[in-house]
């Protein structure tokens, strides 16, 4: 039961998580209702084949001249779709995951009628800046809803479902699942605009989300090999407030006592610093790496970022 | 002669590597002749002369390409040495012939209309992913980057700088020759496109993360990883720089799902530890892919 993390009733965690949820998915079906619905774009996922059916069911039904509404298509999915995954996979999607899935189709149902489905924000004749602001829209509000520990269900159940059987993993199977469901727009509507469009969505998606979750981050991981290191050090400790480690180690070329600094620095500082070591030790073996994440003194704290 | 590497003939090897150039040239093609060509992208290359020339006077691409590349590849061999093998001219050979086979098919039409930007995007993905297999087979792209190397040869430049320079020259000669500024912004975007996914194609996409940690409580975190995580990892031992005390460094790999269950472990232990994790490009080793499987494969 490790997967379901049920936070008490009304404590602030559960505020927050809450919070996190109405945000993502009104956010989320913004997206959709402004930038992809009124464009005939697929970028996977049940509200992906709702765009579809929508179109197919068009004057079909007296009430719903446009055809199906979308988020209710969406829901109409997602709850067997639920009910299945639980019942393969274990209780793995928690109150979070309905409470997402619900209020995004309900928010995407509304806002349609709001704001109607004719080009609303007059996107028509720039199609890929709808669909790129459509993906930075839906991976914003996914992130939010994941950051909630919420699962987005849907058909990500679909590829779990898959994955316990075949073994293929899991990320790949999201993959081929949704891009399953962009071909059957191309299939549906016959214009070869639609996949490139959607597949523009779903990038940009994929990207949003991990910066949504994890921050965009200008901080460099340093690793220094100088003979200059106490100078070195005494720059970071003092000048630039920073800590760091020496990391004994020995040269290939001949064997001779090395010492590695290892530390953490910010765009700013890492220019001060090169500046700095090109002034006391040219010949200073310097690589900077790309920092995701730093948690620690100095910077976020690990505690404050599982707490959030 | 270690530049030249040459597979035995029909052995499983050499099969592969025929088989990614197949794949790859085709793909390299289907890029040209649906997103580039036809929008008058010219994306630098050999491809990018040949566009020009097809646009001014009619002559099909890929001839007019393969053209460039007879000479290109004697005079680099003479240049140079015997650096392009035999991969490297089936490879310009089989763009070529597929090139002008589709453009004969598609009609000299776009896949889709009235979008460059579009177009530029996907093809220069496609390209790139072509571009990429090509690669892993070990044969060169041949073309213009032997003008580079002859270049790089005699002025002592760098190689990486002279590509693009070469590049950039190509790109202008399309901006001259269309007279339209919007040419030399599209083929630098289709440019940046290819350059990215060929780098995903050769290293891969990871999801795994390396991290290192400085923490009191390395003894419990190593245990985790250890038993929990099933991952292996190496303790590095250091000093603290503010006052000498003596630290262990972890140095670790793990996937996106093991790092979050990491750090609420860390959390949990020593909310003070410090951690920097940092996206892996490409892992081979233990519990990895191996260093043997990536090279054979």
């Amino acid at each position: 039961m490790t997967f379901i993390r049920n936070e008490r009733l009304f404590s602030k965690k559960w505020f927050i998580a809450y919070t996190l949820i109405v945000i993502g998915s009104f956010i989320l079906a913004a997206g959709f209702v402004f930038f992809i619905n009124p464009y005939n774009i697929v970028p996977g996922g049940v509200y992906g084949i709702g765009i579809v059916v929508h179109q197919l069911t068009k004057g079909l039904f007296p009430f719903w001249p446009t055809g199906i509404p979308i988020g209710l298509f969406g829901l109409a999915l997602n709850v067997p779709l639920t009910i299945i995954g639980i019942k393969v996979l274990g209780p793995r999607f928690g109150i979070k995951t309905v409470v997402g899935f619900i209020l995004t189709s309900v928010f995407m149902d509304l806002l349609t009628m709001i704001v109607g489905e004719n080009d609303p924000l007059g996107l028509a004749k720039d199609v890929f800046m709808a669909s790129v602001f459509g993906g930075v829209t839906i991976g914003f509000g996914l992130g939010l809803i994941f950051k909630s520990k919420a699962t987005s269900g849907g058909s990500d159940i679909v590829a779990m479902i898959i994955a316990k059987y075949t073994r293929l993993p899991l990320g790949q199977l999201m993959i081929y699942v949704d891009s399953v469901i962009v071909l059957l727009g191309l299939v549906v509507f016959r214009d070869w605009h639609i996949p490139l469009y959607s597949w523009i969505v779903i990038f940009v998606t994929g990207k949003v989300i991990d910066i949504t979750m994890q921050g965009v981050s200008y901080d460099k991981t340093l690793f220094i090999v100088s003979s200059q290191f106490e100078l070195i050090r005494d720059k970071i400790i003092n000048d630039l407030n920073r800590g760091g480690t020496f990391i004994p180690g020995k040269g290939m070329f001949n064997n001779a006592d090395k010492t590695i600094i290892f530390t953490v620095l910010n765009r700013r500082e890492l220019a001060i610093l090169e500046e700095y070591i090109h002034q006391v030790d040219p010949k200073a073996f310097v690589t900077v790496m790309e920092a995701n994440e730093i948690l620690g003194e100095g910077f976020k704290s690990l505690h404050d970022k599982i707490s959030e | 002669m270690a530049f030249l590497q040459k597979d035995k003939v029909f052995t499983r090897k050499w099969f592969y590597s025929y088989a990614l150039i197949v794949a790859g040239t085709f793909l390299v093609s289907l890029g040209y002749v649906y997103f580039i060509t036809p929008y008058r992208i010219v994306p630098g290359g050999i491809y990018g002369i040949s566009i020009v020339l097809h646009h001014l006077y009619g002559w099909p691409v890929g001839l007019t390409a393969l053209a460039f590349n007879i000479p290109l590849t004697i005079i680099g061999t003479r240049v140079l040495g015997p650096r392009f093998g035999s991969k490297t001219v089936a490879g310009f050979v089989l763009t070529s012939l597929f090139v002008d086979l589709l453009s004969f098919y598609s009609g000299f039409k776009p896949l889709v209309d009235s979008d460059p930007l579009l177009s530029s995007l996907f093809g220069g993905a496609l390209i790139g992913a072509g571009v990429g297999l090509i690669f892993k087979s070990k044969a060169t792209s041949g073309g213009s980057d032997v003008i580079a190397m002859i270049i790089a040869r005699y002025t002592k430049l760098p190689l990486g700088q002279l590509m693009m320079g070469v590049d950039s020259v190509i790109v202008l000669i399309g901006f001259l020759a269309f007279g339209d500024w919007r040419i030399p912004l599209y083929s630098w975007l289709t440019i940046f496109v290819m350059g990215k996914v060929i780098d995903a194609v050769l290293s891969g996409i990871s999801y795994e993360k390396t991290i290192l940690i400085v923490s009191d409580k390395h003894e419990e975190i190593r245990d985790k990883i250890i038993r929990d995580l099933n991952r292996g990892g190496t303790f590095l031992h250091g000093e603290g720089m503010y006052n000498g005390s003596p630290k262990k460094v972890i140095f670790t790999v793990v996937n996106r799902r093991e790092l979050a269950m990491l750090e609420e472990f860390i959390n949990q232990i020593d909310p003070k530890a410090f951690l920097t994790v940092m996206d892996a490009n490409e892992i081979l080793g233990q519990g990895f892919k191996s260093l043997k499987d990536k090279l054979e494969d």
